[in-house]
């Protein structure tokens, strides 16, 4: 319940936020800390098998937005996230606490950001099944991807963004992908000069 | 399915199902069978799970031979002499029930069981070779079983078909398990036995102690024959050039023998994936699987140490066979 409560906070704030992004002062530079809450597709995928894990994640981002124009500008970011995933079959159940931190640059172009990303993730997964004992394994891959997310500044104290990400790594002879969809908010720290 | 199964990739998704049932080792001193089907790791040789235990289940059926039905299903020929018939079971052992009851067809030993490409069933029943079709009727050879007492090259009496095998024609191959000379090899017509025109071919065995308990046809086109005995030196795997054209049966070569790794095999079968061989020993002794390579005519052990060490549930193994799990 607190989770979605959060959610519809954050989407209560981003018509404010879209009207201040349409102030008149120029942005140079920008800090911003934020957290959120993303939902998560998570897949292993081989020639004959296909593991696939769903659920929501925490996410905690801080970066630099570096302004190069009016409005447009590049992005630097380290985001990290957790979460607790699961996969479930007819026979078995299987619960991952997902961990990953990832490197992202990218270029903004008004509320508009797109870019790639490099990251680490590390799941722990429980599995539990009516044929087997009780088993944890730990796998670890690097990812690679990209996201397209819309940034909004609130009174230039702080920021919203809505992000789609894509990342894609591989475990052995097993693809691995993940899509996540998350939801942001925090604080934000920029040098504005005006026009 | 579980991370673990995606992330080892399509080999782990093999599993070697094995019946623990009333199994033929070439005459040799057996074990109590646990009347299990089990499934193992094809890598490791790990257990992964206990598919059905007939001693709880259903005390006094023995399962006897194993085939894969579909991507979830296997079926079982189980054997009990007040009422032998064929089961079919959820791989991940779920769901059990009865898919052939016919106690007029299946009025003898069951030993082992083959699948036909158009879905039907051959079942050995020692004596004779009954065949069911894909709606589970019995087809006869005019009043008889489908291959009953054949005659001329194949066997001059028939009393023990110990394992029955397809080749691509669906032209019957099979093993027959009596004294010399009736230790031996035939081929039969797909059309099952009427007359002494449809034994296309037989040979003996390579030795008169030598007993053959099971035949796979091997990807590679060899056909591999078990023989068992009580006789130390009559324990080998042979492996044989059978034509399904030329209806031939040459080039006998002994493919593997020492009787210290290959003593009474009652089963084998073939990851068709991989080429590997899985020899089931069932001397009271022993009770391993060994796990063998195929190089032209010769078998060699790259291991060495049996795959799967004696345990309950490879007591006895009538019947083994290498298919997809995908839980």
């Amino acid at each position: 319940m607190s989770r979605f409560l959060l959610l519809l906070i954050m989407l209560g704030t981003l018509p404010a936020a879209h009207a201040d992004s349409e102030s008149s002062s120029q942005r140079k530079t920008a800090l911003y800390g934020q957290f959120g809450l993303g939902a998560s597709d998570l897949n292993f995928k081989g020639t004959q098998s296909h593991s696939e894990f769903q659920g929501l994640i925490g996410q905690l981002e801080a970066g630099i937005d570096f302004a190069a124009g009016s409005e447009t500008g590049v992005n630097l970011a380290c985001l990290g996230t957790y979460g607790s995933l699961v996969n479930r079959g007819s026979t078995f159940l299987e619960q991952a606490k997902s961990t990953s931190i990832t490197g992202k640059l990218g270029l903004f172009f008004n509320t508009l950001a797109i870019g790639g990303s490099y990251g680490f993730l590390a799941l722990t997964n429980d599995h539990l099944s009516q044929n087997s004992v009780f088993t944890s394994e730990k796998v670890s891959t690097h990812l690679m991807g990209g996201y397209l997310s819309l940034n909004f500044m609130i009174q230039k104290k702080f920021k919203s963004t809505i992000e789609l990400s894509y990342q894609t790594g591989e475990l052995g002879s097993v693809k691995v992908q993940e899509v996540q969809l998350a939801l942001r908010f925090g604080i934000l720290q920029g040098l504005w000069s005006k026009p | 399915m579980p991370l673990s199964n995606s992330i080892q990739g399509a080999a782990s998704n093999r599993l070697l199902f094995v019946a623990s049932g009333g199994c033929y080792g070439g005459g040799v001193t057996l074990s109590t069978a646990s009347n299990t089907v089990s499934a193992f790791n094809t890598s490791t040789g790990a257990f992964d799970h206990l598919v059905v235990d007939y001693g709880v289940y259903s005390p006094g059926d023995s399962p006897v031979a194993v085939s894969e039905y579909d991507s979830n299903r296997l079926l079982i020929l189980v054997e009990n002499a007040s009422g032998r018939r064929i089961d079919i079971v959820n791989k991940d052992g779920s769901g059990l029930s009865t898919y052939i009851s016919n106690s007029t067809a299946l009025s003898a030993v069951g030993r082992a069981m083959a699948f036909a490409s158009d879905g039907s069933i051959l079942v050995s029943k020692s004596s004779a070779i009954e065949k069911f079709n894909s709606a589970k009727s019995r087809i006869l050879q005019g009043a008889n079983p489908y291959v009953s007492a054949p005659a001329g090259s194949c066997a001059t009496s028939t009393t023990l078909i110990s394992d029955v095998a397809l080749l691509s024609n669906n032209k019957i191959l099979y093993t027959h398990a009596a004294a010399t000379p009736n230790n031996r090899i035939g081929l039969i017509s797909a059309t099952g036995y009427s007359s002494a025109a449809d034994c296309l071919a037989g040979t003996a065995a390579p030795a008169t102690t030598a007993l053959p308990t099971a035949v796979v046809v091997h990807p590679s086109g060899k056909t591999l024959v078990s023989f068992g005995s009580t006789t130390s030196a009559s324990n080998f795997i042979y492996s044989y050039d059978v034509s399904a054209t030329a209806n031939t049966i040459t080039n006998a070569t002994q493919a593997f023998f020492d009787s210290s790794i290959v003593n009474g095999p009652s089963a084998m079968t073939i990851d068709s994936s991989t080429g590997d061989v899985f020899v089931a020993n069932a001397t009271s002794t022993f009770n391993t699987i060994e796990l063998f390579r195929l190089s032209g005519s010769t078998l060699s052990r790259p291991l060495s140490r049996p795959l799967i060490g004696p345990n309950v549930y490879t007591r006895c193994i009538a019947g083994m066979k290498v298919m997809d799990y995908n839980p």
